[in-house]
């Protein structure tokens, strides 16, 4: 999968360079952002390219919160269609993540 | 005063008069006796009425060489009535030959006046005593008139021993056991015995005897069975002889014409009673167990019928359109006959038209309660009641869509529906299909559950519900009819409207079974499911077949998509509920239905749009996989395990899972264009 990687001085930011999150690459995605789950800088997933996740899609992103908690570092996430925002409100996983409009808004606040 | 010798009908006249006991429960019944003499009335009839052609007639042929016949008219039809007739005919033909032998033995005898005082008291009327126990106390009262000193006792027989219904003595005997004693040498022999103590030493003498000099024991025989023994002895002198044992032998069978008299009178209550259950049981089964046939169905030709046997069933059967396009039918069988069971049957039937028809009115009705919940509704309601009765009940009960192509079916002990498939030609059982989804009729345990499953119905398809009496009616040979009868039934016939495949089912049963092999109600009712004529226009309907791949996920959502996006176009929101309970529905068959990374498995997506909805349905090959089946998703613990499944259900208006004949699975979504409230 091809996934855009940027980090900066705290904080990664991953770009998942598809238009769907679900059942079939939500596995590869989660390998290939294996290494920024590790350690304690603030990670942001982007979802601006994503314009459509099914619950497999999800079950990644909730994985990569835990992990991420478990390691004390900061997740969150930006730039969510509709399609996936919607999706993430029938499950109120809206509730326990962060979700921020824009990528800049989320690099300011988690890297700041 | 002894009667004037007269002639065997006068006498066969006179004894049938006091059979037909009393008057007033034999109105409507007329006699005649014909004999050499010529045909005389005996009972409601005049001289110069003539028997109907219904009568019935009995020849009686006599020791003397003389024949009678009895004719009965207005007797209730049928074998009870005949049966009732001849044995009051063989009852009177016996007491007419004991009187003539008794009037011998008068002549014979010359006997005392109080001997013949005794027996006249009975005069030749048995009934003046109208019940045994009165005849008895006046036996044992004159009894011990006829001599100072003498004791008497008069034991009923019945099948734990013996008990005694009359003594002179101020202590009565306990009831012992029936082979005890002169009294039981008496019942074993049914034959009077005289004995002398002086003469035999008894080593198992009856208690009452113990300081007896002499005693008498006579039993009392009726159509060959000991009822009473009339026991007499003297605790000072022998006073037995052969005259006296003959006075004792006339009493004792006296007591049997007043015996038998009184079991006629029970029989005909009895017979009553039948004719009274019968015609209520009519009644209730024509107004209250059958169900008219529905009207104004789209896709369904529906047949009924219903023989009633001789005696009652509690069978019933109904029909409760939901819509135009979906019909519930409910068939049951109230363990039990009679009109105890007809009510339970309609007790339970109008339970179910309670429960399963909600609100009233002709409107489709997408949100009727499910058939398994109905069921339980009902189970709810009643089987308390139904436990304290005693009675159980076996249920079918199926929902016919003929929308979705779908029935749905409750089985709950009942015959298995048949089902006749246009695709195959072949005939199954529903039950075979079921998985082991057979629930326990209605009033067996206060904790059932009720479990329904689903399969299809596809125009062509023939259904045929049925009680037992179909195939449990018996051929001459004593063969039942059997399912596979009515299999070969059904597809000789399979080209009649389903009415007159009722009526072919109803003759071939009566034609293998004749009439008196059907032995229980015989129920049935036949459903066709016809194409149909779609009212609302599919707009768009498309069809694709993928291989199963999660690869091919974006394939499906963009094919669903473009009939989607199509005019009159729908609002986004709906087509993102629709991919995502498309994806959630296809990957879970996709990782659960085949096995992983299988590619050879199919999956074929058939979409179609229609003014109101949208439907989605997934057809594969695979294993069996009922999205219901998954439980809800953890909110404290979110994984994606049943998260898609939750999905589904709350994306979607319906869903609707169908494991087909041949290994088939269909899931079909439909989400409405437009939300109902409820």
């Amino acid at each position: 999968m091809d996934i855009q990687i940027d980090s900066g001085d705290h904080v990664d930011v991953v770009r998942p360079r598809v238009s769907a999150l679900d059942a079939d690459n939500a596995k590869a995605f989660s390998q290939g952002v294996a290494s920024q789950l590790q350690g304690d800088r603030s990670l942001i997933v982007d979802l601006s390219e994503i314009d459509f996740i099914d619950s497999a899609g999800l079950g990644v992103i909730l994985s990569c919160l835990r992990r991420k908690n478990a390691d004390g570092g900061t997740f969150a996430l930006c730039s969510m269609s509709r399609q996936v925002a919607s999706t993430f409100r029938l499950v109120r996983m809206d509730r326990i993540i962060d979700v921020f409009d824009t990528r800049d808004d989320a690099v300011q606040i988690l890297g700041g | 005063m002894i009667p004037a010798a007269s002639s065997t009908a006068d006498r066969l006249i006179s004894t049938l008069h006091q059979l037909i006991h009393p008057p007033e429960n034999w109105q409507g019944v007329r006699v005649w006796v014909r004999s050499p003499e010529g045909q005389r009335p005996a009972f409601g009839a005049s001289e110069v009425e003539q028997p109907s052609e219904a009568a019935c007639e009995i020849a009686l042929d006599f020791r003397d060489g003389t024949r009678s016949t009895v004719v009965f008219d207005g007797l209730e039809s049928g074998s009870s009535g005949r049966r009732l007739a001849e044995s009051m005919t063989q009852a009177a033909q016996c007491l007419v030959e004991r009187e003539v032998e008794i009037e011998n033995l008068f002549e014979e005898l010359g006997f005392s006046y109080e001997g013949l005082a005794s027996i006249h008291d009975f005069g030749s009327d048995p009934t003046v005593f109208l019940t045994p126990s009165r005849a008895f106390s006046k036996v044992l009262e004159r009894l011990i008139a006829i001599t100072p000193g003498l004791e008497a006792a008069i034991w009923t027989v019945g099948e734990n021993g013996i008990e005694i219904a009359n003594c002179s003595l101020d202590s009565v005997p306990e009831p012992r056991a029936a082979d005890i004693g002169l009294v039981g040498k008496a019942i074993q022999e049914k034959r009077g015995i005289i004995w002398r103590r002086r003469e035999r030493v008894e080593a198992r003498l009856d208690p009452e005897l113990d300081s007896a000099r002499s005693a008498l024991v006579s039993p009392v025989v009726a159509h060959g069975i000991v009822h009473a023994v009339v026991e007499v002895w003297n605790e000072h002198e022998d006073s037995f002889d052969s005259h006296f044992m003959r006075l004792v032998e006339i009493l004792s069978f006296q007591l049997s014409r007043v015996i038998e008299a009184s079991r006629l009178h029970e029989e005909r209550l009895e017979s009553q009673r039948l004719r009274h259950d019968l015609e209520i049981g009519a009644h209730i089964q024509e107004h209250l167990l059958l169900g008219q046939l529905p009207s104004g169905l789209e896709g369904l030709d529906v047949g009924a019928l219903s023989i009633p046997s001789q005696h009652v069933d509690g069978d019933f059967f109904d029909f409760l359109p939901q819509s135009p396009t979906c019909l519930d039918v409910v068939m049951g069988d109230v363990m039990g006959k009679g009109v105890p069971a007809a009510l339970v049957g309609a007790a339970v039937k109008s339970e179910f038209l309670r429960s399963g028809s909600g609100s009233p009115g002709g409107e489709s009705r997408p949100n009727a309660a499910r058939p398994e919940r109905i069921v339980l509704d009902v189970h709810q309601a009643i089987t308390n009641r139904l436990i304290e009765l005693e009675r159980f009940v076996t249920i079918c009960y199926a929902r016919f869509d003929t929308r979705r192509r779908i029935v749905t079916y409750v089985d709950c002990g009942h015959t298995s529906t048949l089902r006749l498939r246009a695709s195959t030609g072949r005939v199954d059982a529903l039950r075979d299909e079921c998985e082991r989804r057979v629930n326990l009729p209605l009033g067996m345990h206060p904790d059932s559950v009720y479990r329904q499953f689903q399969s299809t119905a596809e125009p062509g398809d023939i259904f045929v519900i049925y009680s037992d009496g179909v195939t449990e009616a018996v051929g001459p040979g004593g063969e039942l009819y059997e399912q596979r009868r009515l299999e070969q039934t059904l597809l000789e016939h399979r080209d009649l409207s389903a009415s007159d495949l009722t009526i072919a089912i109803r003759e071939s049963v009566v034609a293998f079974a004749g009439a008196d092999g059907v032995r229980d109600d015989l129920s049935c009712v036949v459903i066709k499911i016809e194409p149909l004529v779609e009212r609302e226009e599919i707009v768009l309907e498309d069809r694709l077949s993928v291989p199963s791949s999660t690869s091919q996920l974006r394939k499906l959502r963009s094919f669903t998509s473009s009939i989607a996006e199509r005019e009159p176009t729908m609002p986004v929101e709906i087509l993102d509920e629709l991919l995502l309970a498309l994806t959630e529905a296809a990957s879970n068959i996709m990782r659960h239905g085949y096995d992983e990374d299988q590619d050879q498995g199919i999956l074929e997506l058939t979409v179609r749009r229609q003014s109101d909805r949208f439907v989605m349905i997934l057809r594969d090959w695979g294993r069996s996989f009922d999205p219901a089946s998954v439980q809800p998703p953890d909110w404290d613990d979110l994984s994606p395990g049943g998260m898609g499944v939750y999905f589904i259900h709350e994306l979607m208006d319906d869903v609707e899972y169908i494991r087909g004949p041949e290994g088939e699975n269909r899931l079909t979504l439909t989400r409405f264009l437009s939300r109902r409230d409820g």
